[in-house]
């Protein structure tokens, strides 16, 4: 339980202030009924830890999905001078560039529905899921995956998996730049090489589902959505490729912090500045596993795609496949903001947090420069998902972040307790959800009531005017791992 | 889940982990197994091979996570599955040990769980009156 001090600034947002060796104060979008939640584990006292990170812009700010992580809250958003401050393997998270994938089709959802055992059959044959499953592209030699990890999703076209159109639709066109491979392990290009085309276990999913509800007519047009239509989300990240670069990198950011006497509250927080061979060392690795992931969702996205075409027995005209957009929630960005009347450059750590970029803003395709860049918001696999658009006062407030989920407030453990007495598969589907898994325990683990309401997660971001809701999904169908 | 040698702590997003034993090698011995028990029926795998471990770090701490590491390495990139560990070297600094098991086969053994990482995050070795407590949180 927490007690650190709060200052209510809003109805939305809450300040912790700069106290002792804290370089900046603390900044928490929550209702008072989140911050009930918020309060029951660590995750207020990571908001504090983070606030000692040299180089740190503004504030250390806290989404209202944030919950108890390993040195970042996550949900956690930092950004860092490029001077003074440093970069946190652990202010990205062991699954560099975990993201999610929103994908549209021409389809009404009454005429799937009969069909929804189907689809998800054929999906969860389609895309290798659970642990110790093997890529649909097996065994990546160490040139292929110096190729993606440099390429991204457009490596993944170039084997044939899906559009170069498709590219535009992705967060960096699915590809960042800088990206360094030599500096990458033997251990990390080992535990890659047969996880392209995975997705996963955990928290990761593919989900079926029925645009429910839309709130802003002219960007869910822009976005090419319509009401009850289908709609697919999927949700993975760069697999054993990050985590082993993750896990390499805390180590050589440790003794970095060491050299450079930074003093770390949490060893999680390991870290070097940005302009050390360390920091840029690893800002290169995150980005060649980013790739990775970008690549990754883009060879999913495929293996969906022929699944509904195999299931459905429709042309791709039929389908109408495309994706509406593909975020990154656990990432570190040099990106350039307005701060205090003047432009700065700055690296935005996003751990558990999505980039929300406002209207007009150079890196949205020209698609949707009017109505903001799309920001997705997958609830549990019980309720309902989200997208919204960002705004400017993102872009004035928070860096540009938003929220990138429900955000846990039971631990897998309890969850799992429980769920033991119930049955859970038969519970989902009755409320219309229809769930294949490789592992009964990771569905238990996963269950409704081990998150908070993505409801009044959404709502507190779109009332701080942060994002603006755009679409409601409900789920049909969904694949764990 | 608790079992003789371990249980699991409370932890939002993770899986904390604490083990206890009498003696500094059977801690390291008794978190290799918890490691184990948590993505396998340990009944299920066989002693047909025999694999040696070797992990060095600059402290107890530090060398307790590496070698929980290693064995993550080994069962979720080499694809074996532990079913005993000998530790025939154990200082501050390294350890040398001798793990039986067998490689996955994934018609036999059901894999329960994918364990990212060992996180450093809580990570504690400490000895109160002959009795070891290790602490550890894994990115799951």
């Amino acid at each position: 339980m927490s007690n650190i001090e709060l200052i209510k600034i809003s109805e939305q947002l809450w300040e912790i202030p700069q106290i002792a060796a804290m370089r900046v104060p603390g900044r928490i979008f929550a209702t008072e009924k989140l911050l009930e939640a918020i309060r029951n584990d660590e995750s207020l006292k990571q908001v504090v830890n983070v606030a000692h990170l040299p180089g740190i812009v503004g504030f250390s700010y806290a989404m209202p999905d944030i919950h108890w992580g390993y040195g970042f809250p996550i949900g956690g958003v930092a950004a860092m001078n490029l001077d003074e401050g440093v970069i946190s393997p652990g202010g990205v998270g062991y699954d560099i560039n975990c993201g999610v994938r929103l994908i549209r089709t021409n389809l009404d959802i009454e005429s799937i529905k009969p069909q929804i055992k189907n689809i998800i059959a054929a999906i969860f044959n389609h895309v290798p899921s659970g642990v110790g499953s093997h890529g649909a592209i097996y065994n990546l030699s160490k040139a292929q995956l110096v190729q993606v990890s440099q390429k991204g999703a457009q490596w993944a076209v170039e084997q044939g998996f899906g559009e170069s159109n498709d590219l535009k639709f992705i967060e960096d066109r699915g590809s960042l730049a800088g990206s360094q491979p030599d500096v990458i392990s033997a251990r990390a290009f080992e535990r890659g090489a047969s996880q392209m085309g995975t997705l996963g276990s955990g928290n990761h999913f593919i989900e079926v589902s029925r645009v429910a509800e839309i709130f802003d007519e002219k960007a869910a047009t822009a976005m090419d959505l319509f009401l009850n239509q289908m709609v697919i989300i999927v949700h993975t990240g760069s697999r054993g490729f990050g985590y082993q670069i993750c896990d390499d990198f805390l180590k050589v950011t440790m003794q970095a912090a060491k050299k450079h006497d930074i003093f770390l509250p949490d060893r999680q927080l390991a870290c070097a500045p940005l302009n050390s061979q360390e920091g840029k060392d690893y800002l290169g690795a995150m980005r060649a596993a980013a790739n990775f992931a970008f690549a990754n969702r883009q060879v999913i996205h495929t293996l969906i795609e022929k699944a509904l075409l195999q299931a459905l027995k429709i042309s791709p005209r039929e389908l109408g496949f495309r994706p509406v957009w593909d975020i990154a929630h656990n990432i570190a960005k040099i990106e350039e903001h307005q701060f205090q009347d003047k432009k700065i450059k700055v690296c935005v750590h996003r751990k558990g947090a999505t980039r929300a970029f406002a209207p007009n803003h150079p890196d949205l395709p020209p698609e949707y420069k009017a109505i903001g860049q799309p920001v997705l918001i997958p609830g549990d696999m019980g309720t309902e998902s989200y997208l919204c658009v960002g705004t400017e006062k993102a872009m004035q407030e928070t860096f540009g972040s938003s929220c990138h989920g429900a955000g846990r407030v039971l631990s897998r453990h309890a969850a799992k307790e429980k769920a033991r007495s119930m049955n859970f598969l038969a519970e989902l589907e009755k409320s219309g959800v229809y769930v294949l898994a490789q592992e009964k325990g990771t569905i238990a683990e996963e269950m409704p009531f081990a998150y908070k309401d993505v409801r009044q997660v959404v709502e507190t971001m779109h009332r701080a005017g942060i994002t603006k809701k755009v679409a409601r999904f409900t789920p049909l169908g969904v694949v764990k791992g | 889940m608790t079992s003789l040698f371990y249980k699991i702590f409370p932890h939002t997003s993770d899986l904390g982990i604490e083990v206890s034993a009498f003696s500094l090698i059977d801690l390291f011995k008794n978190a290799a197994m918890a490691i184990m028990d948590l993505v396998v029926e340990p009944a299920s795998v066989a002693k047909q091979d025999v694999i040696e471990l070797n992990v060095q770090a600059e402290n107890r701490e530090l060398l307790f996570r590496e070698w929980l590491s290693e064995i993550l390495y080994f069962v979720f990139v080499k694809e074996y599955l532990f079913q005993s560990f000998r530790i025939t070297k154990l200082d501050s600094h390294s350890l040398n040990a001798i793990a039986s098991g067998e490689k996955i086969d994934y018609r036999r053994h059901k894999l329960k769980r994918e364990l990212k990482s060992i996180t450093y995050h809580q990570l504690q070795v400490s000895e109160v009156d002959g009795k070891w407590t290790g602490r550890f949180v894994i990115d799951v």
